[in-house]
């Protein structure tokens, strides 16, 4: 069974951990419609999604797992109202995680960190629309949520929030990491399913 | 065993669905005008009558329509701030989202999924994509489950949000929600790829199957009238409004 090829078994695994982490991070997400969320989001986010996420690692062995993730969440996020701004971060994201995995080894607790923070980069997708959209989707905001909420909006992501929206969520997944392998050590272990 | 989904009103194959989705969710983002938005979300709620889901069509249509009329007075009226933003931008989301979700609950309802597959390895899919697809769609139900059943066991020793409990170590509350449902999702896992690996999933061979999905005379029809449709209110509002 030594082959690179995606199994039946991989294909499954990617699936079911795909589902958790759509559904996740849509129960998180929903806050952000309070603009005070917002940059709350991108360190907790990745701080939840780091125990589905970490039992995920467990499991992967070969490349292209992760890309497969990558794509499919693109894909809900697009339907779910996100541009193609989401698409064109999400997959470079999942790639990069992958070939950190690759590069790191699979199974190793390092690589496996830097990976989910590489991965959680991919969230950007939701505030990356309003500073890489342009004023038409201000405009958009404006229009449809109200004009406090523009303020709200505007107050809570200057520009600024680029880079330090980046670090917030890289320290939160490498927290999520951290806390991924705690609950791992302390129950799936014991469970047997890890 | 082929039962799971009825044959009942009328029927579409499933790519017509499929685009009918990518459709609205892209159109409906647009906002070119609010006659416009009005007029593709009526869609889901066609495509429900045609699927005889009444109720559903009733309720996503009045709640649609509240959420438009919400839209268009959203300037007339000021309630105090803080209500006012939660209901602008409730009515928001709805109006922007709602459509394209409804479309989804209809497509989950009327397509089964051998008939989705079916539909998926037509359009050349890779099985790279199907296989974590379908077992998503076969999953989000059971995540629900497990997590209502969980929800249920933790309610009963006052671990809910609304007793005194949950706050007093909102962290380890919330370990002890998710830490279940992660184990009996990891399991149930474990279980659906032992049942796929037995039916013979890995089989290297042409995978066949039982439905056989074809454009019919309905799928040419919703296609052109959806276009007409559409077409036809974005030129009257945009050039006689």
């Amino acid at each position: 069974m030594k082959n690179n090829k995606l199994t039946g078994k991989d294909l499954i695994t990617v699936g079911i951990y795909t589902a958790i982490y759509i559904a996740v991070i849509f129960c998180v997400g929903a806050f952000n419609a309070i603009p005070v969320f917002y940059p709350i989001f991108m360190f907790l986010g990745p701080v939840i999604t780091g125990i589905p996420m970490m039992l995920y690692y467990t499991k992967i062995e070969k490349f292209g797992m992760l890309t497969i993730t990558g794509i499919i969440c693109a894909v809900f996020f697009y339907i779910s109202g996100y541009t193609w701004i989401c698409v064109a971060i999400m997959v470079p994201t999942a790639l990069l995680a992958d070939i950190i995995l690759k590069v790191g080894g699979f199974k190793k607790f390092w690589p496996m960190a830097f990976s989910f923070m590489a991965l959680s980069l991919g969230i950007m997708a939701g505030p990356a629309n309003l500073w890489f959209a342009g004023e038409s989707y201000w405009d958009n905001i404006r229009d449809s949520m109200g004009d406090q909420y523009a303020e709200q909006l505007a107050k809570f992501m200057p520009t600024w929030m680029l880079p330090v929206g980046t670090i917030l969520i890289l320290l939160g997944a490498l927290l999520g990491a951290i806390l991924g392998r705690k609950m791992m050590n302390k129950h799936f272990k014991k469970a047997g399913i890890a | 065993m082929f039962g799971h989904v009825k044959e009942k009103g009328i029927h579409f194959d499933p790519r017509t669905k499929l685009l009918l989705i990518v459709v609205i969710a892209t159109l409906e983002l647009m906002d070119i005008n609010i006659y416009f938005t009005v007029a593709v979300g009526t869609i889901p709620c066609i495509l429900f009558i045609c699927n005889r889901q009444f109720l559903g069509a009733v309720k996503y249509y009045v709640l649609f329509l509240l959420a438009a009329f919400v839209h268009v007075h959203r300037v007339d009226i000021q309630l105090n701030m803080f209500l006012n933003m939660f209901v602008v931008l409730l009515g928001a989301l709805i109006l922007k989202l709602s459509p394209a979700f409804a479309c989804a609950d209809y497509i989950i309802k009327s397509t089964g999924v051998s008939e989705m597959i079916s539909a998926f390895s037509k359009m050349k899919v890779s099985r790279n994509f199907l296989i974590p697809l379908s077992v998503m769609f076969r999953f989000a139900p059971t995540i629900a489950q497990e997590r209502h059943a969980i929800h249920d066991a933790a309610a009963m020793r006052g671990i809910i949000i609304t007793r005194k409990k949950f706050w007093e170590n909102p962290l380890r509350a919330f370990e002890y929600r998710i830490v279940p449902l992660m184990i009996s999702i990891a399991n149930i896992g474990e279980d659906l790829s032992a049942a796929s690996l037995s039916r013979g999933l890995d089989n290297p061979g042409i995978h066949t199957n039982y439905t056989d999905v074809k454009f019919a005379r309905n799928d040419y029809i919703a296609m052109a009238l959806a276009t007409i449709f559409l077409t036809s209110v974005y030129l009257l509002s945009t050039f006689a409004g």
